[in-house]
């Protein structure tokens, strides 16, 4: 099974580095300090790129996985969903409602009011 | 299953054929874009600009491999590559048909029992192919493109990953193939709401994805340049042209096999002519063109969104509908059936 | 038995460079590495549900949290160390763990159960067995999962939002009234705040 998924991979990454290769062979090289700076619509870069950046990301991020395991959560509950639907649903409804109230309060707080 | 060199070269093979079937997407779009705006399109490059591909290639290849002077070499060679690695594996796992059905062969390259979660934890992980381009080139432009990206396909995993819930309770298995032996819609009309709210769901999620218009803030140019791409060039850049479109076809493949029968024909057309799902590969490829041109469609109708407005339509809209889909098609299956 | 050993030897390499790698984005890629490398572990054990939830949560998400964090704390200028013992203290403590955990491997008089009995076992989707398990049995447990999630929702949050006047605006629909009850002629205060970034 996972002899496949290796050949998989293999060919993919092939075609990947190969394309690198290639061009890193056939492209001229003629760079200069200008060509090779960092693009600021024409004006000479300055400092790095690497600032500091909006603790919104971090947010979403963060709740980003909290509700990834909760989905993650569903998988096995909606494959075997068949076997049991009444008891199963009663307990993806409970489950849904305490995460509702953290989704609640995160709405409620503003968090996802981007601005 | 099949020997294993037979599956290392359908793997090349699915590689050539999904970069080739990018070359011509990128033309059919720029023709179709230049028809709905009034205008020609390339049409100067051999018979219909049929050429015109080809010639992109050659200019990619030949052009100057440029590596920024501030940028992280290793990371910034490294990203358009994890990029197009990722997106070429996840359509392995797309079945082209039966067990067989491929001249003696089977139509897919990996076949494995959690298919479903396997193209979109793949998919997933390209994330850092946009990511660490940004980062690596260290220019303003690009890391604000690469973070504006990756905040966005994770917001927009979430609507996919609970839209498709529905259709994995009403086939009962992760198997992409059995999925579209079932055949969702035919299971009881009393699916078909949830189900088409959750078909929306999953459709405007993966056009997010794949960062195709509305959602192509990561190279709103007017903005941010062309965002992660900024300082990539040649070949490069165009491995990340061909991920963003094999994405695109690997989501338009993902959303026919889930929601649409995938490789069968239509079920009226099954049960009257009962030859007609011979060749499945015919009809995966048609149903995926439906949605390539779709894709188009909307690019050349709607406008971008903006930044909070994406975000908000994804946490707040995206998110409750299918969750509501998913819990819906719980109550119907549980309740009514 | 050889797949299992170039894993093996890909993923500590993998775990070390996570510690001895100097930037972090790179020690990060390090671990996106060997948690990939792991998910392919548990693919050759049949476990592949497991092996897919790795890849999505820890290298799909967990991952991108940890490069968030790195770029908004900007750690690459922190360079000087603090305490410089405590660097050997970390080394000392590593050992001891590492040594402990292989003992600990070796002396374990459980059998692991014979491949093929696992493999049987696990064949036609584990997400079935999973669910069997999960639901029925360990239900309390499922929801209490639930509750923890929850915890950790309130915790991002109460972490990271600031208590703020009402004027400044906490929210964008409040920011967004403030530029609309603006008079035309007086520049808005915050521009940045109120037009969306």
């Amino acid at each position: 099974m996972y002899e496949s998924l290796l050949m998989m991979f293999l060919a993919a990454g092939f075609i990947g580095a190969a394309a690198v290769v290639v061009g890193a062979l056939l492209g001229p090289k003629r760079a200069g300090p200008d060509k090779l700076a960092a693009y600021e619509s024409g004006l000479p870069a300055t400092g790095t790129a690497r600032e500091r950046f909006p603790v919104h990301f971090y947010l979403v991020a963060m709740l980003f996985i909290l509700f990834d395991v909760e989905a993650a959560f569903f998988f096995p509950l909606a494959v075997k969903f068949g076997m049991a639907p009444q008891f199963l649903f009663a307990q993806a409804i409970i489950f849904v409602a305490i995460l509702a109230v953290g989704y609640i309060y995160v709405i409620r707080k503003g968090v996802l009011d981007w601005k | 299953m099949d020997p294993l060199w037979v599956t290392l070269i359908k793997a090349f093979v699915l590689c050539l054929v999904l970069l080739g079937a990018f070359a011509y997407m990128t033309l059919i779009e720029r023709r179709i874009l230049g028809r709905m705006q009034h205008r020609h399109g390339p049409n100067r490059t051999g018979p219909f600009g049929l050429l015109q591909p080809i010639a992109d290639a050659i200019k990619s290849v030949f052009k100057e491999d440029i590596i920024v002077t501030n940028a992280d070499k290793v990371v910034y060679v490294m990203a358009p590559m994890i990029s197009i690695i990722f997106a070429l594996s996840a359509f392995g796992a797309i079945p082209g048909g039966p067990a067989g059905s491929l001249f003696g062969f089977n139509p897919w390259v990996v076949d494995l029992d959690i298919g479903v979660l396997y193209v979109l934890a793949v998919t997933s992980v390209g994330v850092y192919g946009i990511f660490l381009g940004g980062w690596a080139s260290n220019s303003k432009y690009a890391l604000l493109g690469s973070l504006r990206s990756s905040a966005q396909i994770i917001s927009y995993e979430l609507g996919l990953g609970l839209s498709v819930l529905s259709v994995i309770m009403i086939a009962g298995t992760l198997n992409l193939r059995e999925i579209v032996e079932v055949g969702v819609w035919t299971v009881s009309p009393w699916l078909w709401p949830p189900l088409a709210v959750a078909f929306v769901a999953f459709v405007i999620s993966a056009i997010a994805e794949v960062n195709r218009t509305p959602f192509d803030l990561p190279e709103a140019e007017q903005e941010i340049v062309a965002g992660y791409l900024t300082e990539y060039s040649g070949i490069k850049w165009a491995l990340y042209q061909m991920s963003e479109y094999v994405n695109m076809m690997t989501a338009a493949a993902f959303i026919s096999t889930l929601f649409l029968g995938g490789y069968r024909g239509p079920y009226v057309l099954e049960r009257l002519i009962p030859g007609s799902s011979e060749w499945p590969i015919i009809w995966l490829v048609l149903k995926m063109a439906i949605f390539m041109f779709l894709f188009i469609w909307l690019r050349a109708t709607l406008p971008r969104f903006r930044y909070d407005q994406l975000m908000r339509f994804g946490w707040l809209y995206l998110f409750e509908v299918a969750l509501a889909a998913t819990l819906l098609t719980g109550a119907v299956i549980a309740f009514v059936l | 038995m050889v797949t299992f050993v170039i894993l093996a030897v890909v993923s500590v390499v993998g775990a070390l460079g996570v510690v001895l790698l100097r930037q972090p984005i790179h020690a990060a890629l390090s671990l996106v590495g060997t948690l990939l490398t792991l998910a392919v572990l548990f693919v050759t054990l049949q476990a592949h549900f497991l092996a897919v939830i790795q890849v999505l949560v820890y290298a799909g998400a967990i991952m991108v949290l940890f490069l968030f964090v790195i770029m908004l704390l900007n750690i690459e200028q922190q360079r000087k160390e603090i305490r410089p013992w405590l660097r050997w203290v970390a080394y000392g403590i590593g050992l001891v763990a590492a040594v402990g955990l292989i003992v600990g491997a070796l002396l374990d008089p459980r059998q692991a159960p014979d491949a093929a009995v696992a493999r049987a076992a696990l064949q036609g989707g584990n997400a079935l067995l999973i669910a069997e398990v999960l639901y029925f049995e360990f239900m309390l447990a499922f929801q209490l999962v639930g509750v923890l999630l929850l915890t950790g929702m309130v915790g991002a949050v109460a972490l990271v939002q600031r208590r703020r006047p009402p004027p400044g605006g906490v929210s964008a629909a409040t920011a967004r009234e403030a530029v609309l009850t603006d008079r035309p002629g007086r520049p808005s205060s915050h521009p940045v705040e109120a037009g969306g970034r």
